[in-house]
């Protein structure tokens, strides 16, 4: 068995055990990393740029264990995954209206404060966020595999 | 409520010239003029013109949303395969055209924000009670909250006629 073909079952045989896992651990790296910018912790130096970089680690991961279904086009699935695929956008987009309103009525008025040498990163870690939200409703919502007949 | 209840859509059947497609993307169309015009005078500091402009925007967005019988926002319950199928493509495309048009504008701020002094807290809005401000930013909020029905208004085909299914 090559590697390609592991990850391709590796991808496919996905528990929804593991995609919770992964999907509370790209809730959690998240959390902390905005966490960690937005404070004003003297560590912060050293921490933000960790936690940037394991909720990439975490998005990356969720990405694979929902076999990157957000990201592929209509000729690519059926219609049950297109069906699961567009209902994930559904959701998704209420999210990212819900925390953007939510967004502008907390920090409108007041403004936030970001360190100049982490501003990239956070921006980064948005855009990525919202480009991954699609497959963390697909990691909640998706439900256990249904094991292959030929095996 | 059991599942063999009928359960409709409260919204009644559009009148006969909202089925017409190319009457829904007219109005689409009109309605999202009055909404770019309300972000540019809000802009352009004229909030006695854009609150206006935002107005009749909306009231054209909530003929759309009668015109789609509120599609976009219905549930499962009360949808076949086709309308979710419709309304969750719509979602798909507004999630992108909203994750750019936010993208631009929080990157555009910190763009334009990225020489001020790191101690100074970032603004996305200034002067957030002023009328200006908070014209623009219910525009934006009725882009997005609008958008996925003017999508289905603009893709929605014309409806069938009542007069063949009699037949």
């Amino acid at each position: 068995m090559n590697s390609s073909h592991r990850l391709n079952k590796w991808r496919t045989t996905q528990k929804r055990s593991v995609r919770l896992v992964l999907l509370v651990f790209y809730i959690i790296m998240y959390a902390i990393h905005w966490a960690v910018t937005l404070s004003n912790i003297d560590t912060q130096i050293v921490f933000a740029p960790i936690a940037f970089a394991l909720a990439m680690l975490s998005s990356f991961l969720l990405s694979l264990s929902v076999t990157r279904l957000p990201d592929k086009s209509d000729r690519q699935l059926d219609e049950r995954q297109k069906s699961v695929r567009d209902g994930a956008y559904r959701i998704a987009f209420q999210i990212l209206i819900f925390t953007a309103l939510l967004v502008t009525l907390v920090v409108g008025n007041t403004g936030i404060s970001i360190p100049d040498q982490h501003r990239n990163t956070f921006i980064s870690s948005l855009f990525i966020w919202a480009a991954t939200l699609p497959a963390a409703v697909i990691a909640w919502l998706e439900p256990e595999p249904i094991p292959d007949l030929e095996s | 409520m059991t599942i063999d209840q009928d359960i409709k859509n409260p919204f009644p059947t559009p009148i006969k010239p909202l089925r017409v497609r190319r009457n829904r993307r007219v109005l689409t169309a009109i309605s999202s003029v009055f909404l770019i015009a309300a972000i540019v005078l809000a802009f352009a500091k004229l909030g006695y013109l854009a609150l206006p402009a935002l107005i009749v925007s909306a009231v054209l967005g909530i003929v759309l949303q009668f015109a789609t019988r509120n599609l976009s926002n219905s549930t499962n319950l009360i949808t076949d395969e086709r309308e979710r199928a419709l309304r969750d493509h719509a979602h798909r495309i507004a999630y992108w055209i909203m994750a750019g048009v936010l993208g631009g504008i929080v990157g555009g701020t910190f763009g334009f924000l990225i020489k001020q002094d790191p101690s100074e807290p970032v603004m996305l809005v200034k002067d957030f009670f002023k009328l200006e401000t908070q014209v623009f930013i219910f525009s934006i909020a009725a882009i997005f909250l609008g958008l996925p029905t003017s999508l289905i208004a603009w893709l929605e085909p014309d409806a069938l006629d009542d007069t063949i299914l009699e037949n």
